[in-house]
């Protein structure tokens, strides 16, 4: 049997703030190819923690392809693994859309070497998932809020990685480019690549193969939409009265505060 | 505007400059071969080193400021950042105070022209010329003691950092470093006011003691600068993406940071070592050619370096034959133009997009 893209093990996260108090634990949680896991939480409870320890490969606990995710090089788990994280692009940068998409294919060129026809049609295909074509050779610092995040976003997808993480990838999004990034998260899950991503739209979240909620300082056991322990975990998680339902079109399950 | 004839003009503009440079002297600009033949040794020994040294030293400065505000992210980073000029600062006025101490402060007569010998080293000649020690290293003393205290700023900088940091602490530890050498230097100037005249050169910047010596000084400085920096152009173009998505890239960032650092600290060094702290070319310059369009850092880093030269270059010769036989301190020209350029694309930028 193929081992999961990734695969976490009793993984113990502290605090950021350097005080050594727990703050995240993760028993057991795979990402299989071909599938996009949502991950959804109250705020503060961990998720981007866990976003930034899966891509500084520091702590023990972490497989991709069967490997100890710190057993690779650098270089190699960049290769295989890519993450948007909520920073945006920093002031005054001088790149335009298609060089800082292009940026993505830098854990296949290294420092030196010029991008070739492989990295070109990687990047141009990240910029036709999200529609961005036609504002490639625009800069980067004229775009809008919402541009700006879409061209972050094709740099993850230009690596071309088996496993992808996004933290919170549609703030800034109007509901069209939701839908588009949703669409091209599902185009490259059907070619083989896995994706965890931090939803704060429950509705949204609830369109991913899989959903995991955080509680109380524990990664709850991924379960499908349509799992009715979902409802279970997230009322737990939020201290609401949230129910999970079907949508009348009968194809997808939307969540709604009692 | 593509970065071909981004480079065209700067070079042009570069050109220009050294023509102008070559052109100025005590009777403002003098022009055709025939004038030129009769100066031709006053044009080859003096001002052709001078004007080149003018280019070589802005284009080290324009270098510096691109990789600084790569490196810090920060489009605000100019190449004095990290206790360079505050330490370069101290270091002069140690050697001024020292060689004013022995000739006695009566030798004292401001920085008027006497020492050609190589760099800042006129200043010294101005502050001491008849003590004995100081004679033996001619020019050596302040240019020397302006590099290495600028290098010694950048090294307190990283110390009280903890090392090559990402993020804001290391900017922090230079304003740090920069704040308590520059409070070191004003109390060794309270102790020794005679140095007071001959240190205002150094900081006001100027090009009038750069010789031959400069030319290669700087030279070597410009091209181990570019050696040092191009190859991590890309780790820049990394960064813009922050700190934490450059990390997940598989580049060698920590080396890049490194090599950076040394490429900034070694520019600076040797500019201020030889033209003293002139400002806001490092500053205006990056600026100046992102306007220009977008580009990546391979980009950004040569024609910044192109662009401050001319910068500089202008400046110089203007400030040579404006109000000739008069010259003006070429740091107080760089400060107005390129200090009133800021003020206008900061004004253009407001009006354009309001309150973000």
């Amino acid at each position: 049997m193929n081992s999961p893209a990734l695969q976490i093990n009793a993984l113990h996260l502290l605090r950021p703030d350097g005080s050594g108090a727990p703050l995240l634990q993760v028993d057991d949680l795979s990402l299989a190819a071909g599938r996009w896991t949502a991950l959804v939480g109250p705020n503060g409870a961990g998720k981007s923690t866990l976003m930034r320890a899966l891509a500084s490969a520091q702590p023990p606990g972490i497989w991709i392809d069967g490997k100890p995710l710190n057993a690779w090089t650098a270089r190699e788990r960049a290769q295989r693994l890519a993450w948007l994280p909520q920073t945006g692009v920093s002031a005054g940068t001088s790149l335009t859309v298609q060089q800082l998409v292009m940026l993505g294919r830098a854990p296949w060129t290294g420092l030196l070497r010029p991008p070739d026809h492989a990295d070109l049609a990687s990047v141009e295909s990240a910029l036709q998932a999200l529609g961005l074509d036609a504002l490639a050779n625009r800069p980067i610092a004229a775009l809008s809020g919402g541009e700006q995040q879409l061209a972050l976003i094709a740099r993850v997808l230009a690596t071309e990685a088996p496993v992808m993480l996004f933290d919170e990838p549609v703030s800034h999004l109007d509901a069209p480019h939701q839908r588009r990034l949703m669409n091209a998260l599902r185009q490259r899950c059907e070619r083989g690549a896995c994706a965890l991503v931090v939803l704060h739209d429950l509705n949204l979240a609830l369109q991913a193969d899989a959903v995991i909620v955080v509680h109380e300082g524990r990664a709850l056991p991924a379960r499908s939409p349509g799992d009715p322990g979902l409802q279970a975990d997230l009322v737990r998680a939020f201290g609401q009265a949230i129910e999970v339902l079907r949508h009348p079109d009968g194809t997808r399950w939307i969540a709604t505060l009692v | 505007m593509k970065n071909l004839g981004r480079v065209a003009v700067l070079v042009s503009l570069g050109l220009l400059s050294l023509l102008l440079g070559l052109s100025a002297g005590a009777e403002g600009w003098s022009w055709g071969w025939t004038a030129w033949a009769a100066d031709q040794e006053l044009i080859m020994q003096l001002r052709l080193p001078r004007a080149a040294s003018a280019w070589l030293a802005g284009a080290a400065l324009g270098l510096a400021g691109a990789i600084a505000q790569g490196l810090f992210r920060n489009p605000l980073a100019d190449p004095y950042l990290l206790g360079s000029a505050a330490g370069a600062h101290l270091a002069v006025s140690l050697v001024l105070a020292a060689s004013s101490a022995l000739a006695g402060a009566s030798m004292l007569g401001g920085f008027g022209g006497l020492g050609l010998s190589g760099g800042l080293g006129g200043l010294q000649a101005s502050a001491s010329s008849a003590s004995g020690w100081m004679a033996l290293m001619p020019g050596l003393g302040i240019p020397l003691a302006a590099f290495l205290g600028a290098l010694a700023g950048v090294l307190c900088s990283l110390m009280l950092a903890g090392g090559l940091r990402e993020g804001p602490v290391l900017l922090l530890a230079g304003v740090v470093v920069g704040m308590l050498l520059a409070a070191a230097a004003e109390t060794l100037a309270l102790m020794a006011p005679d140095i007071l005249r001959a240190r205002q050169a150094f900081l006001l910047g100027t090009t009038a003691f750069a010789g031959p010596e400069s030319v290669m000084t700087l030279g070597i400085a410009l091209a181990l600068g570019l050696v040092l920096a191009l190859p991590c152009a890309r780790a820049l173009d990394a960064l813009t993406l922050g700190d934490d998505a450059a990390r997940t890239l598989g580049l060698p960032l920590s080396a890049c940071r490194a090599l950076l650092v040394a490429a900034l600290a070694l520019t600076t060094g040797a500019a201020v070592a030889q033209v003293g702290l002139v400002g806001f070319v490092g500053l205006a310059a990056p600026h100046l050619v992102r306007a220009m369009g977008p580009t990546l850092h391979r980009g950004l880093l040569i024609q910044s370096a192109l662009c401050g030269g001319a910068l500089l270059g202008l400046a110089d010769a203007l400030c040579r034959g404006l109000a000739a036989p008069t010259e003006w301190p070429t740091g107080l020209l760089t400060a107005l133009l390129g200090g009133g350029y800021l003020l206008i694309r900061l004004r253009q930028r407001a009006s354009v997009e309001p309150i973000r």
